[in-house]
């Protein structure tokens, strides 16, 4: 039975239909066809989106607008160009380190995307860069996000799976970097190959100068926000609210370039763009809680972790399980669903639990750039317009690095646990 | 035969878990397979709140959550959680069985009538206990200082009764809000503690046992007549077995956690190191009859038990 | 998800129009607008609420137990309201690419069974929040106690007026007009100075 509604989602989706009514329908018939009650499709639908992770998301959606249209943006990046134009890659390669710098600010990969993949797109294709190739550098580096601290899906891994998160985030500094590193790498060489735009020589220190004051305050929010989350005065989430004020106060005070009609746009842009992606959240849920119901993902589950008792080998079974899994579900559903019944048996073969939580946030942020229900890839293309088609095609040669880097990750556990040894 | 889906939000390593699982399994021996039990462990059904109304509406016939959860549908049944309201586990299991307590008893068919649920057992998950980054003696060392409340009214009550400022943060958000100081403390089962590593951000127990976790079993009131009356009895009869089991093991669990978290590095104050109990429960008792006028002869009949 | 497709290889029929170019629209303008606006305005306090909230408890030691749940409340009302916007706008999440593949008389089909569909899922579910409602008079919010009704009215207005708003396109794809709507609001406004990214010339 589960199978058929997955069918039916996989049909209905590539005939073109919207996501949320290929996601809802089966479901729909499935509740109806079984006898539960009728209000309970409006409350599974209703109850998926009371998520505290999830009121993150319009937020950045509404700070990357809002810097947009404040000309912010602007200045930040011609202060990139300035500065690593010469690079080869550019921007891209700016693109890339920034979702490392700004990741501390946003935690989440969704709204990294929608907050400063909407600058960072916009930035690569007015250097000149492709729009689909900005969207996917764009989305293969807003992966990191959540394996590099602050996180809320590793936080609400560790809080799953009873395992500390203070250690998860500590654990996802040094793939993090390595990720990072990575995707440099594709970029330098993708550019060198394509010919991708690039500064003629290294600029003056006055030039580094003139195009730094002017991005002064708008650099200063990341410090500005971890030094708060550090000093307790606000928490992850709280943040990205703290940074909508701050980008009002300095778009204000400092800018000056933001009118009622750009605020109106940004929140218009915000109001869309966060109920077009939420409610398939939304109509996941209800998908999610069918599939729950018939009891797939238990069984699905139960039957991989027999294949093998080495630790290794099931980490590896783990990785296509959760390949999988990210494929259909957001990361909060797929986390909430998945981890409990896979962690208990792969820690008691002897893997690490912080070791396996890194693997497991990771592989779910690579199900957001893969078809069908990738997330990110909706959003993007969104960002970019370009269609989705035209993204995916972009986005195939990073998964080169996406895999290369889940590879490394799982048979080196080192890397995830080396720092957190030492708090231990 | 029948088929009942039992939904909680509890994982794996946690006592609730044990006892849903070993609910289902003696059930389907004991009734030689009439009723057979499906367990949905980890919200993988839906939040505290949704098993509650999935629970009134049939969709999910069977559950276990906080009494506090209930309180929506009869307000009074929260009394059951009330702080202070128990001298210990064993008390406060007897007042929650709903095969001998009256009061338990009572509020349970008023549920029947108010919601179209019905409490069929009950689980302790130990004693609720205060821990900060610092000593905490009496309500007058937490004075003006910020202490983490679950959100919800009666914990608004409690901890302004222990003299600190009542500060909600997420569940998943708490240890990272203890290492920065945004809040000093937090309160939880000893066993909640431990898995949830705050020992790493937390320096100090104190053991005010000033809240018994238990957790009442409730059920769809339709799916509950569905079940043949024979076996509706020795449904009845397993909930309150494992139940006991669950308060033996609670009681045992705790004198161990205490050594295991000692051993990490927590410092335990305790009755005997100058904890002034007294001092909390007559501060909290008086909030808790300032803000919830209806519960006094409920704590009453409670207190009366045993 | 699908900006509106424009530009000569997209059909007419699929392209962005003024919300107020037809007939039809200009009926249900002020509605559109109850929508819109709704949604906005519960948008921007859900942003505000978390900033209240850190200036409430660090500034003034007063933090207000309950402001969490009602910014998921917020998120939940916000999200339906805003779906029909969405719909109407034809920024909805789908894939339309491979469909592109097949012969255009079939996809003429494919696309009328699509909407025949969706018209009657988010009738249904229009339905279900409706029934929501009425089993849950009494029921509210743990913290706040936000009565149920706010947020399942808000999935019900919702998903009816997806229903009519798939009911406009499916009327206007059969007399082929654009199906599409944008009002002036939500056109970006143009940018007043020129963003130069490269002050030091393009090369290699
Ligand atoms: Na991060
Ligand atoms: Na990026």
């Amino acid at each position: 039975m589960a199978l058929i509604l997955i069918l039916a989602f996989v049909v209905f989706f590539i005939l073109g239909f919207p996501v949320v009514v290929a996601l809802a329908v089966p479901a729909m018939v499935y509740v109806l066809y079984s006898g539960f009650p009728t209000e309970m499709m409006a409350q599974r639908m209703t109850y998926a989106l009371d998520s505290f992770p999830l009121v993150a998301v319009p937020v950045f959606i509404f700070v990357g607008s809002l810097m947009n249209q404040a000309g912010i943006t602007g200045h930040i990046y011609r202060f990139a160009q300035v500065l690593g134009g010469r690079v080869p890659g550019g921007l891209a390669q700016v693109n890339v380190i920034g979702s490392l710098v700004f990741s501390g600010t946003s935690g989440a990969a969704l709204a990294d995307i929608s907050g400063l993949g909407r600058i960072q797109v916009r930035a690569m294709v007015n250097a000149g860069f492709s729009p689909p190739y900005s969207a996917a550098v764009t989305g293969a580096s807003a992966l990191v996000g959540p394996i590099f601290p602050p996180s809320i899906p590793l936080v609400i891994y560790g809080s799953v799976t009873s395992v500390s998160i203070v250690q998860l985030l500590v654990a996802g500094i040094l793939p993090a970097i390595l990720f990072i590193l990575f995707l440099m790498l594709v970029v330098g060489w993708i550019a060198i190959r394509n010919n991708h735009p690039r500064s003629s020589r290294w600029p003056t220190v006055a030039e580094v100068w003139t195009a730094f004051l002017p991005a002064a305050p708008a650099l200063f929010a990341p410090i500005l926000l971890v030094g708060g989350m550090l000093h307790g005065l606000f928490t992850p989430t709280e943040a990205a609210s703290v940074t909508v004020a701050y980008v009002l106060a300095i778009a204000l005070f400092f800018y000056r370039g933001l009118t009622w009609q750009r605020l109106v746009f940004a929140l218009f842009e915000t109001v869309k763009t966060t109920s077009a992606v939420l409610i398939i959240v939304s109509a996941a849920a209800l998908f999610g809680w069918v599939m729950a119901v018939e009891q797939l993902p238990q069984t699905f589950t139960r039957t991989l972790l027999t294949l093998s008792t080495d630790p290794l080998m099931l980490l590896f079974i783990a990785n296509v399980l959760l390949l999988v899994v990210g494929m259909f579900l957001d990361s909060t559903t797929a986390t909430l669903l998945v981890a409990p019944l896979i962690a208990a048996p792969l820690v008691m073969a002897g893997v690490d639990p912080v070791h396996l939580g890194i693997v497991f946030i990771f592989n779910l942020m690579i199900g957001l750039l893969t078809p069908p229900l990738g997330l990110a890839l909706f959003m993007l293309s969104d960002i970019a317009k370009v269609s989705m088609w035209t993204v995916l095609r972009a986005v195939v040669p990073f998964y080169i690095p996406l895999f290369l880097m889940l590879f490394v990750l799982t048979i080196w556990p080192d890397l995830s646990l080396w720092l957190p040894r030492m708090l231990r | 035969d029948v088929t009942i889906r039992y939904a909680h939000v509890g994982s794996e390593g946690d006592i609730q878990y044990w006892y849903a699982e070993e609910f289902a399994k003696r059930v389907a021996e004991r009734t030689e397979g009439r009723v057979t039990v499906q367990v949905f462990p980890n919200s993988q059904l839906g939040g505290a709140q949704e098993t509650v109304d999935g629970v009134r509406s049939g969709a999910i016939p069977l559950a276990h959550h906080e009494f506090a959860s209930l309180a929506r549908l009869l307000p009074d049944i929260a009394a059951f959680a009330a702080p202070f309201a128990y001298r210990d586990g064993r008390h406060a299991m007897a007042a929650t069985d709903p095969n001998s307590s009256e009061v338990m008893q009572d509020l349970s068919q008023q549920l029947v009538d108010a919601a179209n649920i019905r409490v069929i057992g009950r689980l302790y998950r130990g004693a609720r206990q205060m821990t900060a980054n610092m000593a905490v003696y009496s309500p007058a060392d937490l004075e003006g200082q910020r202490f983490r409340g679950v959100p919800l009214q009666l914990w608004t009550t409690m901890i302004n009764g222990m003299g600190a400022i009542p500060t909600p943060v997420e569940v998943a958000e708490l240890p990272t809000a203890l290492l920065t100081g945004m809040v000093i403390g937090q309160e939880n089962p000893l066993t909640m503690i431990n898995a949830n590593k705050l020992f790493e951000v937390q320096t100090h127990v104190m053991l005010t046992g000033h809240m018994q976790n238990v957790l009442p079993v409730f059920i769809n009131e339709d799916a509950w007549q569905s079940i043949p009356e024979a076996d509706r009895a020795i449904v009845g009869e397993i909930a309150a077995e494992i139940g006991e089991e669950t308060l033996e093991m609670g009681l045992k669990a705790e004198v161990d956690l205490i050594d295991e978290l000692k051993g990490k590095g927590m410092t335990f104050i305790t009755e005997a190191d100058g904890l002034k109990v007294e001092e909390f429960r007559t501060s909290v008792g008086a909030e808790v009859a300032k803000d919830f006028p209806t519960w006094a002869p409920l704590i009453e009949r409670i207190q009366a038990i045993e | 998800m699908q900006a509106p497709p424009s530009g000569p290889d997209v059909p007419a029929a699929v392209t962005a129009t003024d919300g107020r170019a037809y007939a039809i629209d200009r009926m249900i303008e002020p509605v559109r607008w109850v929508f819109r606006l709704t949604s906005l305005v519960v948008l921007a306090t859900l942003i505000a609420l978390p900033f209240i909230q850190v200036v409430l408890r660090e500034v003034l030691s007063t933090p207000i137990v309950g402001v969490e749940e009602l910014t998921r409340f917020m998120l939940i009302c916000s999200v339906f309201l805003a779906f029909p916007y969405v719909v109407s706008a034809g920024a909805s999440i789908r894939m339309e690419e491979i469909l592109a593949f097949l012969p255009s008389r079939i996809i003429v089909i494919v696309r009328f069974c699509t909407s025949l569909i969706a018209i009657a899922a988010f009738a249904i579910l229009a339905f279900a929040s409706l029934y929501a409602i009425s089993r849950n008079m009494d029921n509210a919010t743990p913290t706040l106690g936000i009565p149920y009704y706010i947020f399942f009215g808000a999935a019900f207005a919702g998903f009816t007026m997806t229903c009519v708003e798939c009911l406009i396109q499916l009327f206007k794809a059969l007399q082929g007009q654009p199906l599409y709507i944008t009002f002036r609001q939500e056109q970006e406004p143009p940018q007043e100075f020129d963003i130069t990214f490269d002050p030091m010339g393009k090369g290699n």
